[in-house]
């Protein structure tokens, strides 16, 4: 059962600056999907159309089926969200939070609850206006996994977070993946974090789906290439190679990501540049990452 | 310092918008100011009364400009990373608190001024008015340099001073004594107001050398109680006694209840400043539905524009919604109605204008009951029908009056042959439709003819028949210049002939609500409309600010349109009021079916508003670019 | 035993704990029979997504390393199967190569190696 569907999703801001172009993907249930993509590239835009706080404007969206702008209050019992940007209203104390919560969500579970509170060590009375980032972040965890949702919406969940503190929520989430098999999707800048959680990633560039793709396959398929500068041209030829991603001039030589696996490549650009025994390695994440969406590409 | 002045917190966009809006509302203040003394003869301002007026008005507009406009900043954050002296800062934020103050004053009183001059040539003569302005000019000038060095004075090592309860309490003390000075320096002689010029400086002086050379975020002691507490208990306890601090702050949910006791904080509460504003604007729209229901005018004959103000009173109540949508991304992410949401967006707002107008209708019914509609008597009001006059008139509520729709009304003829002209009024200069009292006595009406008027008037008002004869020999007699007068002083008609019930009572609750109401709502949809993620917080002021443009501007108008004798309010009022009577006798049912129709239809305005919130699109903030 | 992963290596998560787990089959540290930690266990352990887990399992159960018994748990095969001769070879082939690169880099001679594999043999036994 598909639990997330993007279907041909457009959205604009303003005119003629289109955020996200013709996305489509889809999440089954139990799978954990790692969000990547630039600062502006559309992430968070996408999962606030999933949780029906923007529109698209073209293509739709549906969350187990629904429309989470028509049947929004169904939507949001059963999806946990947590935003780097979203705020707790700052003149309640945890306990007061962590009561409304209980009465908006008939799943409820209290046994999570006390558990993730005494392994953050929260106290009821604090008020959230006095918190510092990583609390007011964590109690928001809380809230969004309390209920046992089975969609987890996370949003640069760990975004400004010491590497305690991101651990600590990389643990919890394991920990309701572990229990629940909720489905996850996710966006964060934290590679590593994404390597650990993620089995599949959906990478967008400029409001379109990139790589929609399992992320062992990603590593084992996917090389990045080193090709010597050469005669003019040959960077366009090295583009319009079929099975070629990207290039990007380093300097030194001309990166290039090829949706093959190294011995593959090795092979493809000897016959079709002439160039023999041209650096070919799997790639990790965050190296590709960085030649796919990074500098001039 | 130009410099600094320019990027002053007062001087960004919140400033120029407000003080955009209250040089506005001077205009609406004025047309309100106009219609009171010419409504009743028995109310005029006297020279204390226009001087508290505008005094009140004035330091008013300049509190909420204070309050809200960022006067409690001293500069920007930014700023306190730059190599200039926290002096340098602050004397710069006070010279722009009281430049733009000054400038806002020199709008609204140049606006007030214009209007007052071209007043000054009609029957209304505000000249009180003009003078009481003239007074002021120092008074108010003085002061608000007084209470702007009074306000930096407070913690000057901040760079902001966070509005909790405890200074709000103080500023609201402030600003009560500074509208007492304000007075006191009015009635005193302009040489008073040197004393608190030189405390001004004296302590501005003083406040002055105590800043440090830079502010700081937060003071050195404890900012409060609360906030010690709070950081001391958070982390540094042992789980034992969190668990047992846990298991004393109980388990339960908040439902029902507590929930909307929860959303209504979090929606017209929160922050302290929210408070403040709802302590504020609560009892103003309750007062102006009072104001509105026609209670003055029935207890007092004080009659007050009851349909002319619709577009403004709706702005009054959409006013709390701009900061309202600021607070809903504390919520959207949650499971809470959209619906829910929305009805405690509007429904507090509406019950109290509700209740305002409904006591006051409750009211003005009671005392109709018991008063005396039908009279003859001369009148200095100029207030329909019908007119300033030297001889007696009948006078009645507008609502028994009749429209002529084709300015023909028909004649009145005695079943003696007597017949006089009615008395009418345009409804507007120009215009074909008038609006004519059928029980007008103009001079030379016999006895016996206004005996006759009175007595039709006495059945369409009460039901009830009195025989001219009767009422001839009973009240009239007539007097040296031929005129007809009455033999005592009134026409005691309850005391002779209890049981008298006025009948063709109009339904003015649901009609005042239902105008208001609906015009309300419409602004509300065109504002909601703008809240999408397409649309700059820029945008959303700009639609905001057209909405307060209109609104004003009908008010100013309709004065406008008054001054030039173009409309007269009163035939205005009757007019609409017939129209009412008239409805409410067609249908079946009368005014239950008026009820009814009126409910219905603010229930589908208020659908629709409903279905635009439902689309809107509620964003904590800009998304990365 | 002790597992440990680093998400950014080259190798998948789940490869680098196939080849741990299969390391230590061969190096005697697991015994035949013996159990593993469960999905969950190994997941909240490493703080890795239970699948990858799940997959690390599934392709060692295909390769006929380890079983799974329902309801008992997972467990090393009492049997292990024969590895074909070129296929241990191919194994080892990357690593040895790793391994050349690097003494070359390292200027360290091919003997020197040499004695240092037999050192580290004489330690595992």
């Amino acid at each position: 059962m598909k639990v997330l569907e993007f279907n041909n999703v457009h959205r604009a801001y303003k005119r003629g600056v289109d955020v996200l172009q013709g996305v489509t993907f889809c999440l089954e249930a139990g799978e954990v999907v790692g969000l990547l993509g630039k600062n502006g590239a559309g992430k968070t835009t996408l999962i606030r159309i999933a949780m029906g706080m923007i529109e698209a404007q073209q293509g739709g969206v549906r969350i187990f089926g629904l429309d989470p702008r028509k049947d929004a209050l169904e939507v949001k019992r059963r999806v946990g969200y947590v935003s780097e940007d979203q705020i707790l209203p700052e003149f309640l104390s945890v306990a007061e939070v962590i009561r409304i919560h209980r009465g908006l969500f008939p799943t409820w579970d209290d046994g999570l609850e006390r558990r993730l509170r005494e392994r953050f060590e929260l106290s009821p009375k604090a008020r959230i206006k006095f918190l510092s980032k990583g609390q007011a972040r964590q109690i928001a965890l809380l809230c969004a996994v309390a209920h046992r949702p089975e969609l987890l919406l996370l949003d640069e969940p760990a975004g400004g977070l010491d590497p305690s503190a991101r651990r600590e929520f990389l643990e919890t989430s394991i920990q309701l993946l572990n229990e629940t098999g909720t489905t996850i999707l996710f966006s964060s800048h934290h590679m590593t974090d994404v390597e650990r959680m993620a089995g599949r990633i959906v990478l967008i560039h400029e409001g379109r789906l990139l790589i929609d793709d399992v992320l062992d396959d990603l590593r084992e398929k996917y090389s990045l290439v080193l090709v010597p500068h050469g005669p003019e041209g040959r960077r366009q030829q090295l583009q319009g190679l079929k099975g070629c991603l990207s290039v990007r001039d380093q300097g030194d030589a001309l990166h290039a990501i090829f949706a093959y696996e190294p011995g593959r490549c090795r092979s493809v650009v000897e016959r079709e540049l002439g160039i023999p025994n041209a650096y070919c390695a799997s790639i990790a994440l965050e190296d590709m990452f960085i030649e796919l969406v990074g500098g001039r590409s | 310092m130009l410099d600094l002045l320019r990027r002053d917190p007062v001087t960004g966009s919140y400033a120029l918008k407000f003080g955009a809006i209250i040089a506005l509302n001077a205009g609406v203040m004025a047309g309100l100011a106009i219609t009171l003394p010419a409504a009743s003869s028995s109310f005029k301002l006297g020279r204390l009364g226009s001087l508290a007026f505008l005094a009140i008005f004035t330091w008013a507009c300049l509190s909420i400009f204070l309050t809200f406009g960022k006067a409690w900043e001293r500069c920007r954050p930014f700023d306190m990373a730059l190599p200039i002296s926290g002096r340098k800062l602050w004397l710069s934020h006070i010279l722009a608190l009281v430049l733009s103050g000054l400038t806002f004053l020199a709008l609204a009183w140049g606006v007030l001024e214009a209007l007052f001059r071209a007043l000054g040539k009609t029957p209304l003569n505000p000249a009180q008015l003009r003078q009481a302005l003239a007074d002021l000019v120092i008074p108010v000038s003085v002061t608000l340099i007084l209470v702007v060095v009074l306000l930096q004075s407070i913690r000057p090592s901040l760079y902001r001073v966070r509005l909790g309860h405890y200074y709000l309490i103080c500023w609201i003390g402030i600003a009560s004594a500074g509208l007492g000075l304000i007075l006191a320096l009015a009635v005193l002689p302009p040489l008073a107001a040197l004393a608190p010029l030189v405390i001004a400086v004296w302590l501005g002086y003083r406040t002055y050398r105590s800043v440090p050379a830079a502010f700081t975020l937060i003071p050195l002691e404890a900012y409060g109680g609360e906030a010690a507490a709070s950081s001391v208990q958070v982390g540094a306890v042992s789980s034992q006694i969190r668990a047992r601090a846990w298991d004393q702050a109980g388990p339960g949910a908040t439902r029902g209840a507590g929930f909307g006791w929860f959303l209504f904080r979090l929606l017209y509460l929160k922050p302290a400043l929210n408070t403040f504003a709802a302590l504020f604007l609560f009892p103003i729209i309750i007062l102006w539905g009072f104001f509105l229901s026609g209670f003055l005018s029935a207890w007092r004959d004080i009659e007050l524009p009851q349909f002319s103000n619709v577009i403004l009173s709706g702005y009054l109540l959409l006013s709390f919604l701009p900061t309202q949508t600021k607070r809903l991304p504390l919520i959207d992410a949650l499971p809470v109605s959209r619906r829910l949401l929305f009805a405690f967006l509007t429904f507090p707002s509406l019950l109290a204008l509700s209740i305002g107008c409904g006591a006051g209708r409750i009211g003005a019914i009671v005392i109709e009951k018991s008063k005396l509609l039908v009279k003859y008597q001369e009148s200095d009001s100029e207030y329909f029908p019908p007119y300033r006059t030297k001889s007696p008139m009948i006078r009645i509520p507008g609502q028994y009056c009749e429209i002529a729709w084709d300015g023909q009304p028909p004649e009145i003829r005695s079943p003696w042959g007597e017949s006089h002209p009615v008395y009418q009024l345009p409804l507007y200069r120009g215009s074909r439709i008038t609006v004519y009292s059928p029980f007008s006595t103009p001079e030379g009406s016999s006895p016996q003819f206004v005996a006759l008027q009175i007595s039709r008037a006495i059945r369409t008002i009460y039901g009830e028949t009195v025989p001219y004869q009767e009422i001839l020999n009973r009240y009239l007699e007539v007097s040296d210049n031929q005129g007809v007068r009455l033999k005592q002083g009134q026409l005691s008609l309850l005391a002779n002939y209890p049981g008298l019930k006025p009948q063709g009572e109009i339904a003015l609750f649901p009609a005042l609500m239902l105008m208001i109401g609906v015009t309300w709502l419409f602004m509300t949809t065109v504002y909601l409309r703008a809240c999408r993620a397409s649309v700059t917080d820029a945008g959303r002021v700009v639609i905001f600010s057209i909405l307060v443009a209109v609104a004003i501007g009908s008010s100013v108008g309709q004065a406008a349109a008054m001054v030039a004798g173009v409309v007269r309010p009163d035939v205005g009022a009757a007019f609409l009021r017939i129209l009412m009577r008239n409805m409410a006798d067609a249908t079946p049912g009368g005014n239950l079916a008026v009820w009814i129709v009126c409910t219905l239809v603010l229930l589908g305005a208020y659908w629709i508003a409903q279905s635009q919130f439902q689309k809107i699109e509620v964003l904590p903030g800009r998304p990365t670019r | 035993m002790q597992l440990h992963v680093n998400p950014s290596d080259e190798l998948p998560i789940y490869r680098q704990i196939m080849h741990q787990i299969t390391d230590a089959i061969a190096g005697g540290r697991m015994a035949p029979g013996e159990q593993l930690p469960s999905h969950r266990d190994l997941a909240g352990q490493l703080v890795i997504a239970p699948l990858t887990v799940k997959k690390a399992y599934d392709e060692l159960e295909r390769l006929g390393l380890i079983v799974t018994q329902r309801g008992r748990g997972t467990f090393v095969c009492e049997r292990l199967p024969a590895v074909e001769p070129a296929q241990r070879r191919e194994r080892l082939r990357d690593a040895a190569q790793r391994l050349l690169r690097q003494a070359a880099l390292s200027t360290v001679p091919f003997e020197e190696v040499l004695s240092l594999l037999e050192e580290i043999q004489k330690g595992m036994e």
